[in-house]
């Protein structure tokens, strides 16, 4: 089991654990077997065959968000996140899914049909900007969809502009949650599935920085490559910033989400985007770019774990705050949840994207 | 290398062989590279135990006791750190975890060292795996009473009881840091055997690199040293060529011999024997043509002698009818003269017979039938000269091939020479004998005999130990019996006097009439038949 993933486990496992305050779920609970070299430890042993592989010591391998922050911290640079994931499928395979997880992935077709009547509706309202058939398709992501309706009617008049007056608008999930929660023949099909509906267009703009790792480097491992190119919204927008008019507003301040930053390494075009719609610079958090804290909300943390998810939002939520509060706005559906349920006043990029782009002189 | 004096080639005496000493000298730079392989193998099989010893022995027992380390100090971490644990249910499962992990690591660790180290190891490896083992099993026994340890503390735990979790936690804590310095120091005895081992190599890596280029600059040297050995063995092979040269160019002097006892000595030898050959053969030819120069003058001279002899004789016969009845003393002077011009006829008359004797008519006849005749015609002279001829002849005899007139003469020639060397009379003993593929005629006197070193000059022309005589008779016997293919000797007869032996081939079966050809190559020379 995991056999090709045995140096990245041995890494962890023989490690003196630098790397220990870097997660943020062990910061939440504070348990040893939470640390990085915990979770890789009780998957290693479970691959060597040390401990049984049962539900008890499989748990770990879900109490990752996935936020590579262990790896910053890492000499190595080893991939913790990675393999934790790809533990997860290992051991569902041998039946030590968590619950939460299968409970996930039993939903997923549900979900995914919730998603596609949420997003017929906001392409119902989008008028012309949304287009069969366009060159270029929008993925705005389940997470919005289903969560934060009003950022989808931005993330379509957004796209539909930047891709030059409408876009073909995609109303399904892209799989991620099957994936994450260790599902893996169920994401091959979906991603095959969706592989071949996207496969008419030329670009894929995504605005989620989850659906956007999913899809660039996931589909490729999963046997699905996608034709068109993925083109992150908020790179898109960067592109050309004279498009965008500066619509002024609050004091706001930018949370850098996991998979867009240290998961596509992307930390500047966020925030020259923002930058140019707020008239200034966003307000940084202490913890930012490659070191920024996680909001606890990826990796089906908030499913497997709810109340350590919700603590990591918390700490999030208390950093803002005690920096001077205000707006926070981030790039990633599930902080942007997490951030409105712990009462933050919390905008998606590309609602200022799309605020400036309607702004443009006509 | 020492030149020695011309000698007949010996290859008994042969010390050693071109091909033996080139074999000689391709052995030893055989022998040179085959001990620098067999180096060269010995070493890198030398390594590759070293290497197999540490890949197979030693790798697995420091992977697994590094495993076991790094469990067993992650154990000692946590203990120290369970006092301030907000959740001791997850430590205690990962505590009981851990610990389950340790005993399986012990056992691995335990298996690399007896199924590994002891099994693939040299005899010192052996021995530090046994004493592996044993203190991985006194740290094994150290930690035997952790699991009541650990269940003592989390009950202290559960109950409150603070001064029981602080003694426990002394207690657990020194067992666990104890195992992990035993731990530390039973990785510390593994890295330092490898660092011994792989140190070792790397210095019988050096020894063996400096002994590899020694070897090959020995072997380097040898193949010199051989080159050039083959190079002097070979050298006397250029002396031989030039010498060939110089011959080739006229030059029959003799010279010394290579002395090499080898075929190149045989060669340089053979060839100065034929050198040698030569030089006489080219001397006799020389020889040989001055004599028939000599010869043919001789014969003009002598027939243009014979005519005023002949002239000189009627005149003495005219001067002595007129001298009448002269003073006494006249006709003794005019017969004096008289019996010279003979003797100077004779002489011519013999000399002409040999320089101009005439190719033998050869006919298959009976030899014995000539040899009777012959006798019957000698007896009246031999018996006046109180001579008496014994005939033996052997019956049957083979035809033989003569020219029956010139073997009459031969014969003659011998009988009258027997006959003269018994001045005082005596048996003269001829036989006819069949002997091999010659009829063989045997004159023996018994007179005084001739010594060795004059025997062999019997046939020469004009020699003669006769006061009187001309040193013909045996010459033209000799040319005679040369002209039929046949030969003539002469010996010391046993008993004394002289024994004269001419064989003559037999006929041929149904020959006849032959013509004449020399048959032997040992013919005596002919002066007067050339020209």
């Amino acid at each position: 089991m995991l056999e090709h993933r045995r140096r990245d486990l041995e890494r962890c496992v023989y490690c003196p654990k630098l790397c220990r305050s870097a997660c943020p779920v062990s910061n939440a609970e504070p348990r040893e077997t939470l640390i990085p070299w915990g979770k890789m430890s009780m998957v290693s042993f479970a691959a060597h065959g040390d401990v049984p592989i049962d539900g008890s010591h499989a748990a770990p391998a879900w109490a990752c968000t996935g936020c590579h922050g262990c790896r910053e911290s890492c000499d190595h640079r080893n991939d913790v996140a990675g393999t934790l994931i790809e533990a997860r499928a290992a051991l569902t395979a041998h039946g030590a899914g968590h619950p939460a997880a299968v409970d996930v992935a039993a939903g997923f077709d549900a979900h995914d049909q919730a998603t596609r009547a949420a997003m017929r509706a906001h392409e119902d309202r989008a008028g012309a900007a949304a287009k069969e058939g366009a060159d270029h398709a929008l993925l705005v992501g389940c997470g919005y969809a289903r969560r934060a309706g009003d950022v989808v009617d931005d993330a379509i008049a957004a796209g539909a502009a930047l891709a030059g007056g409408s876009v073909s608008v995609l109303r399904g999930c892209c799989g991620a949650p099957l994936h994450l929660a260790g599902d893996e023949p169920r994401f091959r099909a979906h991603a095959a599935r969706f592989a071949a509906e996207v496969a008419g267009a030329r670009t894929l703009l995504v605005v989620d920085a989850g659906c956007a790792v999913t899809l660039r480097t996931r589909y490729a491992a999963a046997g699905a490559p996608l034709r068109p190119s993925v083109e992150l919204v908020v790179e898109r927008a960067a592109r050309d910033l004279s498009a965008l008019e500066t619509v002024g507003g609050e004091p706001a301040r930018y949370h850098d989400p996991c998979q867009l930053g240290r998961g596509l390494g992307v930390y500047e075009a966020p925030r020259a985007v923002l930058t140019r719609a707020l008239g200034h610079a966003p307000a940084e958090f202490d913890t930012r770019r490659a070191h920024a804290t996680c909001s606890g909300a990826g990796g089906l943390v908030p499913k497997t774990m709810p109340d350590v998810a919700r603590a990591m939002t918390r700490t999030r939520a208390d950093e803002h705050l005690r920096a001077g509060g205000g707006k926070v706005i981030t790039a990633c559906a599930s902080s942007l949840r997490a951030f409105r349920r712990e009462g933050l006043d919390a905008d998606d990029v590309v609602t200022w994207i799309a605020r400036a782009l309607r702004a443009r002189p006509a | 290398m020492s030149r020695a004096s011309l000698r007949p080639p010996a290859t008994s005496t042969r010390k050693k062989t071109i091909a033996a000493r080139v074999l000689a000298s391709f052995a030893v730079t055989v022998v040179a590279f085959a001990v620098t392989v067999g180096w060269s193998v010995i070493a890198q099989r030398r390594a590759a135990q070293d290497s197999e010893e540490l890949a197979r022995g030693y790798v697995p027992v420091a992977l697994k006791l590094g495993q076991l380390r790094a469990i067993q100090a992650t154990i000692s971490t946590l203990v120290d750190g369970i006092p301030d644990e907000r959740n001791p249910l997850s430590m205690r499962y990962l505590m009981e975890t851990l610990t389950n992990v340790r005993r399986t690591r012990f056992v691995e660790t335990r298996a690399s060292i007896t199924a590994g180290l002891a099994e693939v190891g040299s005899p010192e490896s052996k021995r530090l795996a046994a004493a592996l083992s044993a203190d991985l099993s006194d740290a094994e026994a150290s930690l035997a009473e952790d699991k009541a340890a650990f269940e003592r503390l989390f009950a202290a735990i559960d109950l409150g009881d603070k001064d029981g979790v602080n003694r426990t936690l002394v207690s657990l804590g020194a067992m666990e840091h104890d195992a992990d310095r035993r731990l530390h120091a039973l990785s510390d005895n593994v890295t330092s055997s490898m660092d011994r081992i792989s140190d070792e190599a790397r210095r019988r890596e050096l020894r063996a690199i400096y002994a590899l280029i020694t070897l090959a600059a020995l072997t380097l040297g040898v193949g010199i040293g051989v080159s050039l050995h083959t190079r002097r063995l070979l050298t006397p092979l250029a002396r031989v060529t030039a010498r060939a040269q110089a011959v080739a160019r006229g030059d029959l002097t003799p010279r010394e011999t290579e002395d090499t006892a080898d075929e190149i000595g045989e060669l340089a030898t053979g060839f100065e024997h034929m050198v040698a050959a030569v030089a006489r053969a080219q001397s006799q030819a020389l020889s040989n043509e001055r004599l028939a120069a000599i010869g043919k003058m001789a014969a003009h001279v002598t027939h243009e002698i014979r005519n005023p002899l002949s002239s000189i004789g009627l005149n003495l016969e005219l001067l002595e009818e007129e001298l009448g009845a002269a003073s006494a003393d006249a006709r003794s002077l005019l017969q004096a003269i008289t019996r010279e011009v003979e003797r100077l006829e004779h002489l011519s008359e013999e000399y002409l017979r040999l320089a101009r004797l005439p190719s033998p008519r050869m006919e298959a006849e009976d030899v014995a039938r000539l040899v009777r005749e012959v006798v019957d015609f000698v007896r009246p002279e031999m018996e006046r000269a109180a001579c008496e001829v014994a005939l033996r002849i052997d019956d049957p005899l083979p035809v033989a091939l003569f020219d029956e007139s010139q073997i009459r003469q031969a014969l003659l020639n011998l009988l009258r020479n027997a006959r003269e060397a018994m001045g005082k009379g005596g048996t003269i003993d001829v036989a006819v004998v069949a002997e091999g593929m010659s009829v063989v005629v045997r004159v023996e006197d018994r007179g005084g005999g001739i010594p060795e070193d004059i025997r062999a000059r019997v046939f020469d022309p004009f020699f003669s130990t006769k006061g009187e005589g001309t040193g013909l008779g045996l010459a033209i016997t000799r040319q005679i019996v040369a002209a039929h293919g046949g030969t003539v000797t002469c010996d010391a007869r046993e008993g004394g006097g002289t024994s004269f032996r001419v064989a003559l081939p037999i006929a041929p079966a149904r020959a006849s009439i032959v013509d004449a050809r020399p048959l032997s190559h040992d013919a005596a020379p002919a002066p007067g038949s050339i020209g």
